[in-house]
């Protein structure tokens, strides 16, 4: 345990280590002029800046937009995802009748259907949402499929010889027999859902991170770019040390009980 | 003795077969096998593995189809309820819920106050000697332990009949002997009719009233045995007296002859 301990202290160490010495030597590589300002700018400079874009709310504002696309893609992918991937492992036309779709679907790259979404849905949040949606559907439904149909049978006989009916045995038994697999595949849709959204405002623009992110670099504003770009990796970092602690806070939740 | 003079078994099984799709032909696991089994009357059915004695146990749950029919008091069953509590061998009970919720779980259906159903889960916790474990998960439980709360689960609907697939198979031995144990005495104060499914000779004799033995496969009953021993006398008197080691004899060469021949026709495929 204390080993274990330590060994962890010893990685968040070395983490802090590897990150520091990148920003010092990108620093140091700045300050010599080795990069002209406008390709690097110096890292205390893009700390500045993004210092006055959040004290002038513009960037508070634009991740707030991008979240809630994100959000919203998300919440739509699952409640799509999740009750689809149970139908299909329960039903065998269901399955028949998607599993082509899927295998066609899921490798293809989401962000080409964008200029489609954008004829039809507009430049602003819906398009973006339902792209969001779009990406992120296949990884939960692909987790939960597979965690629904692994089910062991002798919970569900089980469950049966108990008196449970059919429609309670789906919320009794199938929901939190495959929630842990469920909860899997929605931590890797999360990145999923800021990549295709940061992506898709950089593409269609429409406001929101990635729109003002491309704008700056029209105009040069080259800390700008770097200070959304930073803001993006934290955000992707947080967000997935949450689910992880969430995860973490259930033991029953996570996967191979 | 209900069984002399009630004439409708308790359980009654006629005429059952079972086919399992094969790679060239179907396998036949289960041929023509008919039982009666009494009210309160605890019946082991033994036999070689892979005999079919497992698949016979899933059909009067009700959990797979077969040919034939599965009457329980008299009426053809059509799937699974809760007049059969079924114990399986392993990995039954629910791991996202703990040992106390287990064993609400089939209570939350039949009408009770929450007060009565507290009050039935914490006599059974009891009586499976668990206190202090009711907040605990599956996953923090020895075998035995989580053999224990599948059949307090189980008897907190309170059943006419238990379906026991090798229960105590997968414990240690000194364990199963405790499990058997505490079996026998909850048998003896619900005197619930019992189908167990068993490959253990020793633990069939030391519980039951009757002995089917299965041939291998498409099992088929190829012998009975009565047991009429006192249950009553504890348990180092019993395995040891004579009684119970002829009767133990005979039941172990029986299933010794289906086993080899087993052998045989596997060796001659």
């Amino acid at each position: 345990m204390m080993e274990k301990v330590a060994s962890k202290r010893g990685l968040q160490l070395r983490s802090l280590i590897s990150v520091l010495t990148i920003v010092a030597v990108w620093e140091a590589a700045a300050r010599a002029g080795l990069a002209s300002p406008l390709f690097l700018p110096a890292f205390t400079k893009v700390l500045g800046e993004w210092w006055s874009v959040c004290a002038d709310g513009s960037l508070p504002g634009d991740l707030f937009t991008s979240l809630f696309r994100a959000a919203a893609g998300l919440l739509l992918a699952t409640s799509i995802g999740v009750p689809l991937g149970i139908a299909m492992a329960r039903n065998r036309l269901l399955h028949w009748m998607f599993d082509p779709v899927i295998a066609l679907a899921f490798p293809s790259p989401k962000i080409a259907f964008l200029p489609i979404f954008i004829l039809w849905f507009g430049i602003y949040s819906i398009s973006k949402i339902l792209l969001v949606a779009f990406a992120c559907v296949f990884p939960i439904l692909i987790g939960t499929f597979a965690a629904a149909s692994a089910l062991n049978r002798v919970w569900i006989w089980s469950a049966y010889s108990l008196g449970t009916s059919n429609f309670a045995l789906l919320f009794r038994i199938v929901l939190p027999a495959a929630w842990p697999r469920i909860f899997a595949a929605l931590r890797v849709a999360l990145p999923v859902s800021l990549i295709t959204t940061f992506t898709a405002e950089m593409v269609g623009g429409g406001g929101g991170m990635g729109a003002t992110l491309m704008y700056s670099q029209r105009f040069f504003e080259s800390p700008t770019v770097f200070a959304y770009i930073l803001t993006m990796l934290a955000v992707g970092l947080l967000l997935d040390f949450i689910m992880l602690r969430i995860q973490q806070a259930f033991p029953a939740w996570s996967p191979g009980q | 003795m209900r069984a002399l003079t009630d004439p409708t078994p308790k359980i009654e099984i006629r005429g059952v077969s079972k086919s399992y799709p094969g790679d060239n032909s179907p396998v036949q696991a289960l041929r023509a096998v008919d039982i009666s089994i009494a009210e309160g009357e605890f019946v082991s059915i033994v036999g070689p593995s892979g005999c079919g004695k497992s698949t016979l146990l899933y059909v009067v749950g009700g959990f797979l189809n077969a040919d034939g029919k599965v009457l329980v008091d008299g009426k053809v069953i059509h799937g699974p309820g809760t007049d059969r509590g079924v114990v399986f061998q392993e990995y039954a009970l629910f791991p996202w819920l703990s040992v106390r919720n287990n064993i609400l779980y089939g209570l939350e259906r039949g009408g009770l106050a929450s007060d009565e159903r507290a009050k039935i889960a914490d006599r059974l916790i009891g009586v499976i000697g668990l206190k202090g474990f009711e907040d605990r998960y599956p996953r923090e439980l020895s075998g035995g332990m989580k053999q224990r709360v599948a059949i307090a689960r189980t008897l907190a609907c309170d059943p006419a009949i238990l379906l026991l697939d090798e229960p105590f198979g997968a414990l240690d031995a000194q364990t199963r002997e405790v499990m058997q144990d505490e079996l026998l005495r909850i048998w003896l104060e619900t005197r619930k009719t019992v189908l167990m499914i068993t490959h253990d000779v020793t633990e069939a004799v030391y519980l039951s009233n009757r002995i089917c033995v299965m041939s291998a496969r498409p099992g088929q009953i190829v012998d009975e045995f009565r047991i009429d021993l006192d249950r009553t006398i504890p348990r180092e008197q019993l395995v040891t007296s004579d009684a119970f080691n002829k009767i133990r004899n005979q039941v172990w060469i029986a299933v010794r002859h289906q086993a080899l021949a087993a052998e045989t026709a596997n060796a001659a495929i």
